[in-house]
């Protein structure tokens, strides 16, 4: 691979004082963001009634949106470190917005999980009271734990770019700014031990968030197949979780690139081969996500017990979820299939479009795992009116969730602005790569 | 022939096709008027151990697996005595096609001097589904238990009686009734007897029958689906079971008990001590970088 020409300097516009469009643009998507804590505070007021969750459906769109956003999270946090730890040259433009995929995405999703909650003033129980035994503990644990590793990780990728950025005195940047890049580089100078040193952090947290990433997505997994429901109750669940994070967390990545691409011309550092790499990476996650959702549905419709058959019945019904079903069979399986396994199909602008068919596809998958088991529960409820035995989206449950997708957008807005969305160190040190460290060394080396 | 000529005569086919197949589209499309349904009604009686009463009715329509319930169906439900019709309510289906209607104990049927009661249901119909109706003819039938020892054996007796329109009891000859107990979430069959011209039937109650703490059990006599009678329930306890105590005991293994299992908690515990040495192994990696400024 070609050295990539880099500097800091090609980020100066993007870095420099904010034009009009972008303060237009921050004050949208926080006036979004901010209707969103309007109508959280309705539910707090008014309590869950005013949402779609009743006696039935405990969970409904906050719960699907949650474990979208780990899931988004935990991809990212999987790709940022893979890249580093394997010395991957060509995924080093990526870097820092995977990095910032999976901070954002946990710092909007983990959240939504609270919103179900009956009683948010009593949150504190979780901790006070809490039992290893849950698995709600499992989650509070491994989410804090993984929000404090990825953000010391991001924050890991970023101590060179800051102290490039302060050592850049021709850049027009508020004083205060100027001040935090000097504090954040640590006194960085890019000497042999300042770089031995930082390498070797970067290279053990690296190490620890993949783990760590797998076991937090495989414990919210748990939340589910611990619990003895139609459609949960499944041994394939946590690698099935684990494989869906990583498929929705490519695609993602794949519509954020293109993004950044087109807005801030990054052309020369996000190149065809990246769209091409990536796409060849979903064509291979599609299929294994075909093969663990074929075994999944299998399993289930080879058993049939009476409530397991009515929930596929329901899954297949147009007068249930058979629209949501068939919107992620075609955005999941086939159109990626289809448009990226033939050469005449692929283009980056197909790649992206397909990959945010494939990111709306595992919403939706995410909704038809929380909802339509709940509303088919091995023991009926007695009041089967269709509003207490059906669950519905509320306007507060849209707001909110909107509003977390804004808050995602806003969070890389406002970092992109603060230092360049391409690791300029990285990137400008990829032709000097060492190789991957050797875990288990053999005799004869 | 020409070229143009050619061209319009393959244009020309191909809208014709086209026409042609929209038109079936269309055609195929098109709402048949359907014939109305054919519509089934089954209407049953039950009264209960308290002596409430309840009519329910089914509507029920198609066959095989298009066989469906008549929802929102108004079936009028009456009672006729001596030549005239009276009224007893105006009910609606529900989305199972199914109605119940409750009647406490104190509520008096229109009877005749046997104490018959008749009472008819009518559904009208509508545009989809053709009309129907079902009647049954039924009398007040009550139980009464004797609980008797002979020779250390218990017997039960249980009395069928009927009532007629001025509350006088007319035991009832060669009814056939099934004895049970009431378990916690259903009745265990005990054995079936038929009353002799006394209205009396009598069964051998075996002495191992497992009771609650203080041996009580609850005896349940039966009638299901009778053509005169209906359903009929009553209940009576007697202490005649052998004590059993359901004390629960801790379940073991279950994440629901109080403590957690010790590799639970060595696994817990070892993973974050794992997790947070590494954490804390890259930050002191950070200081050193930092005094090498």
């Amino acid at each position: 691979m070609e050295p990539i020409n880099i500097s800091i300097k090609d980020f100066r516009n993007s870095l420099e004082t904010p034009s009009t469009t972008w303060y237009l643009w921050v004050i949208i998507l926080t006036g979004i963001s901010l209707f969103g804590m309007y109508a959280l505070g309705r539910q707090i007021i008014d309590g869950q009634i005013i949402t779609g969750m009743r006696d039935n459906a405990v969970w409904g769109i906050y719960t699907a949106n949650f474990i979208f956003f780990m899931g988004l999270s935990y991809a990212g946090a999987l790709i940022s470190s893979a890249g580093q730890l394997l010395r991957i040259r060509w995924i080093k433009p990526l870097l820092r917005m995977a990095e910032l995929l999976t901070v954002s995405s946990l710092i909007v999703g983990a959240p939504f999980i609270l919103f179900c909650l009956g009683r948010l003033d009593r949150i504190h129980y979780l901790f006070i009271y809490g039992r290893i035994q849950s698995p709600i503990t499992w989650d509070v644990i491994a989410i804090s734990t993984d929000l404090v590793f990825c953000i010391a990780f991001l924050y890991f990728t970023h101590i060179r770019d800051f102290a490039k950025l302060r050592d850049y005195p021709e850049l027009q940047v508020a004083p205060w700014r100027k001040k935090m890049y000097k504090f954040l580089a640590l006194g960085y100078k890019g000497t042999p031990e300042q770089k031995k040193y930082l390498h070797q952090a970067h290279d053990i947290m690296a190490a620890i968030i993949i783990p760590t990433a797998v076991i937090a997505y495989s414990l919210l997994s748990l939340l589910f197949s611990m619990s003895l429901k139609p459609g949960w109750h499944s041994t394939i669940f946590s690698p099935y979780f684990v494989v869906t994070a990583g498929y929705s967390g490519v695609a993602i990545l794949v519509v954020i690139m293109w993004i950044y691409r087109k807005t801030n011309h990054l052309e020369k550092y996000i190149t065809n081969l990246h769209f091409n790499y990536l796409a060849f990476g979903l064509v291979l996650l599609t299929f294994i996500y075909a093969y663990f959702s074929f075994s999944e549905y299998l399993t289930d419709w080879y058993n049939q017990t009476k409530t397991l058959s009515l929930l596929l019945d329901k899954l297949f019904d147009f007068n249930h979820f058979a629209w949501l079903s068939i919107l992620h069979i075609v955005f999941a399986f086939v159109v990626p299939i289809i448009v990226l396994g033939f050469p005449w199909f692929r283009s980056i602008n197909s790649v992206t479009l397909v990959s945010l068919f494939v990111v709306i596809a595992l919403w939706v998958k995410r909704y038809l795992i929380v909802v339509p088991p709940l509303e088919t529960p091995f023991i009926p409820i007695q009041d089967i009116r269709p509003e207490y035995a059906e669950y519905s989206i509320s306007w507060v449950e849209g707001s909110l969730s909107i509003a977390g997708i804004t808050l995602m957008i806003l969070i890389f807005t406002v970092a992109s602005k603060i230092a360049p969305i391409i690791p300029v160190s990285e990137v400008a040190d990829a032709h000097n790569l060492e190789k991957p460290k050797l875990l288990f060394k053999t005799k004869g080396e | 022939m020409n070229s143009q000529i050619k061209t319009y005569i393959k244009y020309s086919s191909s809208v014709l096709t086209l026409v042609l197949g929209l038109f079936t589209l269309i055609c195929s499309y098109t709402p048949v008027i359907a014939a109305k349904e054919r519509v089934r009604m089954k209407l049953y009686f039950s009264k209960n151990d308290a002596g409430e009463r309840m009519f329910s009715i089914a509507l029920t329509a198609g066959s095989g697996k298009n066989m469906h319930g008549v929802k929102n169906g108004e079936v009028l439900l009456t009672s006729t005595l001596n030549d005239s019709t009276i009224n007893l309510a105006t009910l609606e289906t529900d989305t199972l096609g199914e109605v119940k209607l409750y009647l406490d104990a104190e509520y008096i049927l229109p009877m005749d001097e046997a104490g018959i009661t008749i009472i008819e249901a009518t559904y009208e119909g509508n545009d989809d589904y053709r009309s129907a109706s079902s009647d049954i003819e039924i009398s007040d039938l009550d139980f009464e238990f004797m609980f008797e020892v002979e020779d250390s054996v218990k017997y039960l007796k249980v009395l069928a009686n009927r009532i007629d329109k001025e509350g006088n009891k007319i035991p009832v000859e060669e009814l056939e009734i099934n004895i049970g107990i009431q378990r916690l979430y259903s009745i265990l069959p005990l054995d079936k007897v038929e009353t002799d011209e006394d209205g009396i039937g009598v069964l051998e109650v075996p002495d191992n029958l497992p009771g609650d703490a203080e041996g009580v059990l609850t005896f349940v006599a039966r009638i299901e689906d009778h053509d005169e009678f209906g359903t009929v329930l009553k209940k009576a306890s007697n202490a005649w079971g052998t004590p059993v105590s359901y004390e629960v005991k801790p379940l073991p293994r279950q994440l629901f008990t109080d403590e957690a299992p010790l590799w639970m908690i060595a696994s817990v515990c070892i993973i974050l001590v794992g997790a947070w040495y590494h954490f804390f192994l890259s930050i002191s990696k950070l200081m050193k970088l930092k005094k090498a400024a």
